[in-house]
């Protein structure tokens, strides 16, 4: 447990540095080769609609790994105040639980618009409007997944 | 309820909560508070705030700093900076200001200006002897010029939103950005003096020639990016595209210091930036929301405008109200919340668009220096290793620079029209 | 149709008819419903909805209150409509556009020329045609049409370089919306569509990236494009429609009369909105006329010709036989 759990941890991350990073390429190559098409008359019509799927997949995928990174800007006086105290824990436990349950309300929540919405298409080439709305569930899992980790890394300290 | 849902906010974010988790819990608190209305609504809010053709601008603009940062670009800068000023006394800080003024003009975000020369800069300056608070403060605060001074992914989202031509408010953010600079530069120079702060190197023609030379085809980005949107070549989104295209050309070609293992730091980086800067947008949306359920902005508007029907001082009021609120959301969130409720002022009292946009953005990009919540900050006292209320107390010089510039724009359209009405 | 006239004047002053009405001792609403829409209250839609949140309250003797969200406050027409779907928001304002994400067969609509003017349009709407398409919305969203007779004003080509007939079109780089329909139907009449986003499309014909794009005549005048783009083309190729929505569980909560109340106010607000868009459309073109824009008129009956079969080839994506149904009204 104690080996299996960092080592699928660090592989779920990894697949999701690889897959937002590989979006953002795509998206940017995307974007670029509309400039040029349309210099020359000749653009390409599902170009805004695909780049802006892959936004919404690169942001929702990335809340995931920015909060692994600490970057999500927070105010830390309270949290700075307390360090060297007894209440520094219980309130990093707080802290990831209210993340952890933004995270998992974007999964939950996520599901339920996504299958309310699928019947919904998107203008250009037609892809359900699920599509749009799923990776909201899949980045709230994975804050969840973070959180739990965090969980398991402080029972272990001690 | 709003209350509620407010002290819910405020007590999610002293306890250390991410501001953007802070506010999406609020937004989730309201919903869970009214049974009437689906939750999943939320999620709907949130989408919204990454389905935005125009913020694309944020990635593209992120990638192409990003790019300049690690393909050397950014060193070249400083050390143009360096062989200008850094002979004066207190010459790191100078070149802390100019470089700033550099960088804003190729990139549109405050944010990689302090990632970038601000991050080296830090370190230079806490080597040489200026206190670390110091060092932050000017870091921080210059780099607001970055989405004054063109190119700029604020102008863009107020452009994308108000639809002012974006062509337009580059230009009208050139002097005062210029101007922000001036006079930061001016006080720097004065606190050298008193706090004997030192000097860097001696100046010489041959070394400042060369360091022109290097940084020219750097120092030629604005102008294809202005150039580009002007010319009907490109529309201000793409130019964050061209911008990176253009930073890749220069570091893995024209400087041959892009190593392939960086590009995928570099896609890392911008993954994260807009991750974390959109999921902001995202939160912020979904808080936004709530407060236009709540009529919560209309009755600021209103009662903005029953306070005064003179032009002036409702723009110093809005002024005022965007910078308090500026302190509180990012200048992309309170973009997307309040220009819609703004603009019908615009209408209703015939102020020329491009004067309030400049005065709009100028308002809320010092609100990313001011506390309790400003990722420029943020990031500067992470590298200077210094607490916000530190940061804030030697700002101090700064926040009057910051300020007197927003007054005299409000107060002097000319120095925000007078550019557009001649190009 | 003159009794909707002389309203005009309570509609105005909403605000101040309220307050008149609670000191005159209304009883207090039973059930008060949230109704949001992108207009602001001074465009005809936007006037249109003040009337019928009037209407309603009038005709159901302040049993039901509505509470108005103008100007996009919750979201974009597609968001509204979504939430309507999902019972987040009980009312919105929606135009076929977005309803044909919803159910396809409101997809025909941007097919230029697929009715005339507004008055068939109209005629369709209020035909078991239009109440099939109503029914069928119903049926997948759980959204009721409350009425489809909000019709728009018609959809004008304007540029930055005159378009007198189908030749000037050759290579005419216009800004459509990005859905097979426009492109198609652009493609057709020889222009080449040109995909930008709506919140650049200032820019770009500013900086001439593209040379016009397609609107209604108030989209035009408020946004300034006269400024930049001073020839408007009098195509009328897209007539549309507003659909006025509610969400069906909330409505089934009505009783029959406040029901029947609701769905009439919409319909009567929709005509009042078709007599103020005919009066807005040839105020506009006045005015514009005097601040320097060059109004043309176009031989439609060409254009109409050059795009003759394209319904049946595109109509996979509105639905078998839809076409030949449309056309029947002619
Ligand atoms: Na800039
Ligand atoms: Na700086």
């Amino acid at each position: 447990m104690k080996v299996m759990l960092p080592r699928m941890k660090s592989w779920i991350d990894l697949c999701t540095e690889i897959v937002s990073g590989i979006g953002l390429i795509v998206m940017f190559l995307l974007l670029l080769i509309q400039v040029i098409l349309r210099y020359f008359d000749n653009p390409l019509f599902w170009v805004e609609e695909v780049a802006l799927l892959l936004q919404i997949w690169v942001v929702f995928l990335g809340v995931s790994i920015v909060l692994r990174k600490g970057g999500h800007p927070s105010l830390i006086l309270l949290q700075r105040a307390l360090s060297s105290t007894s209440f520094k824990l219980p309130l990093e436990f707080v802290i990831y639980g209210l993340m952890g349950i933004l995270g998992g309300a974007m999964f939950y929540y996520g599901i339920q618009l996504a299958e309310e919405t699928w019947s919904v298409k998107s203008p250009a080439l037609g892809i359900s409007r699920g599509v749009f709305i799923l990776p909201v569930s899949l980045g709230g899992a994975l804050i969840v997944i973070e959180v739990f980790y965090q969980f398991f890394k402080f029972l272990n300290k001690d | 309820m709003i209350l509620t849902v407010g002290l819910a906010l405020a007590i999610f974010i002293i306890i250390g909560v991410p501001i953007s988790f802070s506010m999406g819990l609020a937004g989730l608190l309201y919903l869970w508070l009214l049974p009437d209305i689906p939750t999943m609504v939320i999620v709907q809010r949130f989408v919204k705030g990454a389905d935005s053709f125009p913020l694309m601008a944020i990635p593209m603009f992120v990638l192409a700093g990003s790019l300049l940062n690690v393909g050397g670009v950014t060193r070249k800068l400083i050390k143009l900076a360096s062989s200008l000023v850094g002979h004066i006394r207190g010459g790191l800080a100078q070149m802390n200001v100019i470089s700033s003024m550099f960088f804003a003009g190729i990139s549109g975000s405050s944010n990689a200006d302090v990632a970038g020369p601000g991050r080296v800069l830090i370190d230079g300056m806490i080597e040489e002897g200026y206190e670390k608070e110091f060092s932050a403060a000017i870091t921080a605060s210059s780099s607001v010029m970055g989405p004054i001074i063109p190119p700029s992914t604020l102008f863009i989202i107020f452009g994308s939103i108000s639809m002012v031509p974006v062509g337009d408010l580059f230009l009208g953010g050139a002097i005062p950005g210029i101007l922000m600079g001036i006079l930061m530069m001016a006080i720097s120079y004065y606190l050298a003096r008193k706090r004997n702060y030192p000097w860097h190197s001696s100046f010489s023609w041959k070394t400042m020639w060369v360091n022109v030379y290097q940084s020219w085809p750097t120092l030629f980005t604005p102008v294809i990016i202005l150039g580009g949107i002007l010319g009907g070549i490109f529309t201000p989104t793409e130019a964050g595209v061209v911008a990176s295209a253009y930073a890749f050309i220069l570091s893995a070609f024209v400087y041959k210091e892009l190593k392939l293992k960086d590009i995928w730091i570099v896609v890392s980086d911008t993954v994260q930036a807009t991750a974390m800067i959109m999921f902001l947008v995202a939160t912020g949306l979904g808080l936004s929301w709530v407060l236009s359920r709540e009529q919560v902005p209309k009755l600021l508007v209103d009662s903005i405008t029953s306070l005064s029907g003179n032009t002036t001082i409702i723009l110093l009021l809005v002024a005022f109200v965007l910078l308090v609120l500026g302190m509180f959301f990012s200048v992309t969130s309170n973009l997307i919340m309040m220009v819609p409720l703004l603009m019908p002022l615009v209408n209703i009292l015939h102020i020329d668009p491009v004067h309030f946009g400049v005065i709009t953005v100028l308002a809320l990009a010092i609100g990313e220096v001011t506390p309790p919540v400003g990722a420029p900050m943020f990031l500067a006292c992470k590298f200077a290793k210094v607490s916000i209320g530190d940061f804030a107390r030697a700002n101090m010089p700064f926040y009057i620079v910051l300020i007197l510039t927003l007054l005299l724009v409000v107060l002097f359209p000319p120095l925000s029209l007078w550019l557009p009405s001649i190009s | 149709s003159s009794n909707t006239t002389n309203n005009t004047d309570n509609v105005a002053n909403s605000k101040n008819t309220n307050e008149g009405s609670a000191k005159e001792g209304t009883p207090k609403p039973k059930i008060t419903l949230q109704f949001g829409n992108i207009y602001n209250e001074d465009h005809p839609s936007g006037k249109a909805a003040l009337k019928f949140i009037e209407l309603v309250k009038e005709k159901t003797n302040g049993e039901v209150a509505i509470e108005h969200f103008p100007s996009e406050q919750l979201g974009s027409e597609s968001e509204m409509l979504e939430s309507v779907k999902m019972g987040a928001l009980d009312m919105s304002i929606s135009g076929t556009g977005i309803a044909g994400k919803f159910q396809k067969q409101y997809q025909i609509f941007p097919l230029v020329y697929i009715t005339k003017d507004m008055e068939q349009l109209n005629h369709i709407m209020n035909s078991p045609l239009g109440e099939e398409m109503a029914n069928k919305f119903l049926e997948e969203n759980g959204a009721r049409v409350l009425a489809s007779n909000w019709i728009r004003e018609p959809r004008v080509l304007f540029g930055t370089k005159p378009v007198k007939t189908l030749e000037d079109l050759k290579g005419f780089r216009i800004r459509v919306p990005e859905q097979p329909v426009w492109i198609k139907s652009w493609e057709r009449l020889g222009a080449s569509p040109t995909p930008i986003a709506l919140g650049e499309l200032y820019t770009s014909i500013d900086s001439g990236i593209i040379d016009g794009a397609e609107t209604g005549i108030s989209y035009y005048s408020s946004n300034g494009f006269q400024n930049i783009a001073p020839y408007v083309m009098l195509t009328d190729h897209v007539f549309e429609t507003n659909l006025v929505v509610m969400n069906e569980n909330v409505f089934q909560k009505l009783s029959p009369e406040n029901q029947k109340a609701v769905i009439g106010a919409a319909k009567e607000a929709g005509e009042y909105h078709i007599e103020l868009v005919e009066k807005s459309v040839d105020e506009q073109l006045e005015k514009l006329k005097n601040e320097g824009v060059t109004v043309i008129d176009v031989d439609r009956d060409k254009w109409i010709q050059k795009v003759d079969g394209l319904g049946l080839e595109l109509e996979d994506l509105w639905g078998k036989g839809l076409y030949e149904k449309f056309k029947s009204y002619q």
